[in-house]
């Protein structure tokens, strides 16, 4: 039984060990934003659409997709005065297109992040059900890594209480973490 | 140097167990909740409450007015980006909690607020205390302590798998499946950032 969970502790946490920390950098990036420099890499261009492709916002995004290299989930629709507006967004990159049927054009801005915005980007990608195909990669990424965390932190428990030396220092430590953040989250809760 | 990091990697993992716990539920709630991203967010009990706007105040300075009076729990003051007015002209206000958010409408010719309490379930109330750190709107002691729990649980994460990373491959020599699994796991993360990127 030990042998067995040391090994998928092990297995487990070396498995994830990148995405893990990927996630704790993008976290200490959100909760001290000012440490690093965010702004994003900015283009505008204007794209020429006609006939078809200008019938509608998935169209104009399938025009833009198929003639002009941009890859994302297409949201945020909104119309405008001039037609519509809309995003096709995937991690670390954002299009911004206007279109304008009048005109037959769309003005297409287009938001790069550098690499922290790009982490900050894989910390918020979640679910499974997104029309673009690497959101959903990014999301059972992101299913299976929690679900990792549970378990190495059920089979870590079980590894250090075998650990006879480090009992001691280690139930106090685990106490102090437990009777620190249990009772805040029930204060929290019942708020 | 083993015996040291297999202290650090133990010291840190148990100081970041009940985070660790609440990351893993907020990852798996987030991957479940994003399908209902369509949905409308959950409706709560509504009250009107009589109410005055000052003469001449701006929008702002409404929204913070009507924060003081209803003090709604964990939730700070709206930011002037997230003000905004309805079809009907009507100042519209979400004060955000981790326990789900208060909506406000200031309805100045009725002189009157309508107040909707929306309660979240108990794992989208998880997911957002995963995201509550020291940079967020986080009034109150209660919500002040645990974003400090939090920057200590994400820096004693970091270092909990930086030590286990290590002590995976130093202590186990002749445990190959360790290595094809960094190797695995950390090939398959760059090549979807490249691809994504």
């Amino acid at each position: 039984m030990y042998l067995w969970l040391r090994n998928i502790h092990l297995w487990l946490g070396l498995l994830c060990g990148l995405p893990v920390l990927v996630y704790g950098v993008s976290a200490v990036q959100m909760a001290h934003g000012k440490w690093f420099d965010m702004k994003p890499a900015v283009t505008e261009t204007q794209v020429p659409l006609s006939g078809a492709a200008t019938a509608s916002p998935r169209s104009v995004a399938r025009a833009l997709m198929d003639s002009h290299g941009m890859r994302g989930e297409l949201g945020q629709v909104k119309e405008t005065p001039a037609a519509f507006r809309f995003r096709i967004a995937r991690p670390g990159t954002v299009y911004e297109v206007d279109f304008d049927r009048a005109a037959g054009t769309a003005k297409v801005r287009t938001s790069t992040a550098r690499f922290m915005g790009m982490l900050n980007r894989i910390h918020h990608v979640a679910g499974l059900s997104h029309e673009y195909v690497l959101l959903d990669v990014w999301g059972a990424l992101v299913a299976f890594v929690s679900l990792s965390m549970l378990v190495l932190g059920a089979t870590g428990i079980y590894l250090w209480f075998k650990l006879h030396a480090e009992r001691k220092v280690g139930l106090v430590l685990l106490a102090a973490s437990l009777s620190f953040a249990l009772p805040l989250v029930v204060l929290l809760r019942l708020a | 140097m083993i015996t040291i990091i297999k202290k650090v990697h133990l010291y840190a993992g148990l100081v970041a167990f009940a985070a660790l716990v609440v990351y893993g539920i907020a990852g798996l709630t987030a991957t479940v909740a994003s399908r209902r991203d369509g949905e409308p967010p959950p409706a709560g009990a509504v009250r009107f409450e009589a109410y005055t706007a000052p003469t001449g105040a701006s929008d702002k300075d409404i929204a913070d007015d009507v924060h003081r009076r209803l003090q709604p729990p964990l939730a700070g003051q709206v930011p002037k980006s997230a003000l905004h007015r309805d079809q009907h002209n009507d100042l519209t206000l979400t004060f955000s909690s981790v326990n789900g958010p208060t909506r406000v409408t200031v309805l100045e010719k009725e002189g009157r607020l309508r107040v909707e309490n929306a309660r979240n379930g108990l794992w989208k109330f998880f997911n957002n205390l995963h995201s509550t750190n020291r940079a967020g709107n986080t009034p109150g002691l209660r919500l002040k302590l645990w974003a400090a729990y939090n920057e200590i649980a994400l820096w004693s994460l970091s270092l909990m798998m930086l030590s286990g990373v290590y002590l995976g491959l130093a202590s186990r020599p002749r445990f190959p499946w360790g290595k094809y699994a960094l190797a695995l796991g950390s090939t398959a993360f760059v090549v979807l950032y490249v691809v994504t990127r």
